[in-house]
């Protein structure tokens, strides 16, 4: 194309505008419909949950590490309590660690059904994203039973949890994996054989393992790309290395396949839900740790570091203590800060009308990447 | 593993060629005020290596400045952006040393042991 | 001509009232969404609470680049399309000529009106274009070039459908169509039976006309309340909402009529007696318009938007082509049967 230099524009998105990103603002240089340029300005949801750690006691910040991502909070509070329990050496007792995992593997069904509805909406697609909400505010009510909040619960504690399940919670837990099956399958039928979908998701947003490596990506994005790291099976933590699951693979590393991928996730995470639910009416134990105060944390002095797998990715706490009753340093390594790391690469190249679909297909939360 | 400022580039590129492609976290924590009286910054690099399965810790002492891995590790960039925005520790060699997350006219680098919160909102630098 | 206006800015009013309605009640059935549809009472009285709504609320200031453009395209938008509320063949005015002479001026004064009826319908998409046009934000600059090459292109089509019929029923003259379908045999007389393939390239360029105002933007959560010009806020931005209900009837009317027969009764005869006759043709007529409405609003919402050049693909490649097979399948009829 000759005379390139007339068609070249540049757009400015900043996040108020209601056709831009959720959350950070993007400046997107075009050649004529096509991307050649894509910036991310981060930045406009700090929320300093950093710095906040150096005035709280350690069972304060439960409930504010749980907004380092609001979709999953369980995992957020677990990933803080796992760095916490290595440094004071404790030990959960296994009807606590269960009824963790529980809730966590609810709480990824929970993430993916959100992501689910803001994919399809890119589309214009209305009807399956109101389904998915649909089933999302079962998992709610079922939160709701358990902890008494929707989506931020406080529900964890130094040593385990606060409080029990009752029976018919577990009963209707356990009975929830055919009923969501039943209503998944009717979605996949109405979307994935899609052939308008297929068009507009097919090879829109190809992520190579080497890029997805260089960039640190983990989760869906990942396994998409074709390497099985998943990590709950390379560091098990809680009692991942006695539940049975797979992880599942793809690998063309396209918008279509990470679609494809999460909703297989969805299925396995619904068998794990079952699992824990049927190892947990047939045993009895103790909620939390009798020998600790929950309230009363001095851990000694030293470092530690969790691995957590979420629904995004891998999520690191790196804990710094001195022996007093606060924390000297918490750092927080998310994965949505370097998924939007990795749109400068996978933007370009790309028709405008394609970017939302980009980014909605790497399920990025701008709490996460800002803190 | 513990080295030396000056030749963490090199330990690094020599872990990136031996199979630990990945940076998984850049870590920053104020150890300040030092034996003399300086300020002193503890990095932590954390690398993965998806063929044996790997990680490994490398830690270094920073003063002020350190050589910026962005040609080794892409994910960096923002790593050591966000560094800079919160610690002031400087990178040579970064291509966009800019502030991430605050204001581009924010006086001070919050994550500091010297740094002075406002009392009142007037007070503060906008 | 004072009063005939009045009357097509009140049919106007009434009909984007009901169109409303409808959009929303079949939105809210399809896609399960429980808000739109509590009761009967909620759907019928919302249209007012928003216009109330928008015209005591204070919007804030404009500032667009070009304010003469920023004006003149909701002008443009809105006023010529209530203009076609008098081209419309509500009944057969030929019938009785002495009370309708005006109507008569206005339907068959211009010999060729469905020509200019459906030139009528396009203008909006120009009044759209220059909204775009004037916004400081040049993604909707983008977006509007996008909305009008598919709206414009979508013209190619059409014509040369409207042209296969006027092959076969002789003329260009909306009530001499409708009259050449009528015959004893009712529904086995109408057009779309021997240009099939005409009707079928007509309803899917017509799907693609309607889709852009609901999507052409890149986020849609809500299609009850499309915000595709985001640079005109509070009451300013009806003109375009009205606009698009006003160009999905007038497309229905002219699909209705071209291809099933207007306002003509399917049993061949008409029931009611003569004095009555024009009263069963409007019936026949809203009848089949608002059917074709609702399958137009059904099949909208329910598929996704495809991208901008697999439509431009399928007009160009697949529909041009068609409706040109369609024209030489009724030069083959008037040829068979002796013209």
């Amino acid at each position: 194309m000759k005379n390139n230099t007339k068609n070249k524009m540049t757009i400015n998105l900043t996040p108020e505008n209601p056709l831009s990103p959720i959350g950070f603002g993007l400046l997107v240089e075009l050649e004529s419909d096509v991307i050649t340029k894509c910036t991310p300005q981060l930045g406009f949801n700090h929320k300093s949950l950093e710095k906040a750690t150096q005035n709280r006691l350690f069972s304060q910040y439960i409930p504010m590490s749980e907004k380092i991502d609001y979709l999953s909070g369980f995992f957020c509070a677990q990933a803080y309590l796992s760095a916490l329990e290595q440094l004071s050496d404790v030990e959960l007792p296994k009807k606590a660690q269960y009824i963790r995992v529980l809730t966590m593997e609810l709480n990824r069904i929970s993430s993916h059904l959100r992501w689910l509805a803001a994919y399809l909406a890119g589309f214009g697609v209305l009807a399956p994203a109101n389904l998915a909400y649909k089933l999302r505010g079962k998992i709610l009510n079922i939160f709701e039973n358990i902890t008494g909040g929707r989506m931020s619960h406080n529900y964890y504690v130094f040593g385990g949890v606060r409080s029990d399940i009752s029976k018919e919670n577990l009963i209707e837990i356990s009975n929830f994996k055919s009923d969501f099956n039943k209503e998944l399958n009717t979605l996949e039928n109405l979307i994935s054989k899609n052939p308008v979908i297929i068009d507009s998701s097919m090879d829109i947003g190809v992520l190579s393992t080497q890029y997805a490596l260089e960039y640190s990506i983990t989760g869906v994005n990942l396994r998409a790309s074709g390497l099985n790291l998943d990590f709950r099976k390379e560091k098990p933590y809680l009692v991942y290395n006695e539940l049975k699951f797979h992880t599942p693979t793809a690998f063309e590393g396209d918008s279509y396949s990470r679609y494809l991928l999460r909703m297989e996730e969805m299925k396995i995470s619904a068998d794990l839900v079952k699992q824990c639910a049927d190892w947990l009416l047939a045993n009895q134990g103790e909620i939390f740790n009798l020998n600790i105060n929950p309230l009363d944390v001095k851990p000694k002095a030293g470092r530690a570091v969790s691995y957590t797998e979420s629904a995004r990715g891998l999520i690191m706490c790196h804990l710094v203590t001195d022996g007093s009753e606060k924390p000297k340093r918490l750092k927080w390594r998310t994965p949505s800060f370097y998924a939007i790391q990795a749109l400068e690469k996978l933007a370009p190249g790309h028709v405008l009308e394609d970017l939302t679909t980009v980014i909605n297909s790497l399920d990025i939360i701008i709490s996460e990447a800002d803190r | 593993m513990k080295i030396e400022s000056t030749r963490a580039f090199k330990t690094l590129e020599s872990f990136k060629k031996s199979g630990f492609v990945s940076l998984l976290s850049l870590v920053a924590e104020d150890l300040s005020p030092n034996s003399e009286g300086e300020d002193e910054f503890l990095l932590t690099y954390t690398l993965y290596n998806p063929v044996t399965r790997a990680f490994e810790e490398i830690e270094t002492l920073v003063n002020s400045e350190i050589q910026s891995v962005t040609t080794l590790f892409k994910s960096a960039n923002y790593d050591e952006r966000e560094i800079y925005d919160l610690f002031g520790i400087k990178f040579k060699n970064h291509p966009n040393l800019k502030r991430l997350f605050l204001e581009k006219n924010f006086e001070g680098h919050p994550l500091r042991n010297d740094f002075k919160q406002a009392e009142t909102w007037s007070e503060r630098a906008l | 001509m004072i009063n005939s206006f009045a009357v097509a800015i009140i049919v106007a009013v009434l009909a984007i009232y009901v169109i409303n309605c409808l959009e929303k009640f079949v939105i809210a059935t399809f896609t399960l969404n429980r808000q739109s549809n509590k009761s009967l009472k909620h759907l019928l009285l919302e249209p007012f609470a928003d216009i109330i709504k928008f015209f005591t609320k204070k919007a804030p200031a404009q500032n667009s680049e070009n304010k003469f453009l920023f004006i003149i395209a909701s002008i443009i938008a809105i006023c010529p399309i209530i203009t076609a509320f008098c081209l419309v063949p509500f009944f057969d005015i030929t019938a009785n000529f002495q009370a309708n002479r005006t109507a008569y001026v206005y339907q068959a004064g211009f010999t060729a009106n469905i020509l200019l009826l459906t030139g009528l319908i396009f203008i909006p998409a120009i009044g759209t274009f220059l909204a775009d046009f004037s916004d400081k934000n040049k993604l909707l600059f983008i977006h509007g070039i996008q909305a009008l090459t598919q709206t414009s292109s979508t013209l190619i089509p059409i014509i040369t459908s409207i042209l296969a019929v006027s092959y076969l029923a002789g003329s260009l003259n909306t009530n001499k169509i409708i009259l050449a379908q009528s015959s004893h045999s009712g529904v086995f007389g109408w057009y779309f039976i021997p240009l099939i393939i005409g009707a079928i390239v007509f309803f899917v360029s017509a799907l693609i006309l309607l889709n852009g105002h609901n999507f052409n933007h890149l986020k849609s959560e809500n299609a009850t309340h499309p915000c595709f010009s985001i640079g005109y806020l509070g009451a300013k931005h009806l003109p375009f909402k009205a606009c698009g209900y006003l160009q999905l009837f007038f497309v229905s009317i002219i699909f209705v009529s071209l291809f099933f027969g207007g306002y003509l009764n399917p049993f061949g005869t008409y029931v009611l007696p003569e004095n009555f006759r024009h009263f069963e043709q409007i019936f026949w007529l809203l009848t089949k318009t608002f059917v074709a409405i609702f399958c137009f609003i059904l099949i909208n919402t329910t598929l996704p938007k495809a991208k901008c050049d697999k439509l431009l693909g399928v007009l160009y490649k697949v529909l041009l082509p068609l409706s040109l097979i369609n024209s030489n399948v009724a030069i083959l009829i008037l040829y068979f049967t002796g013209n």
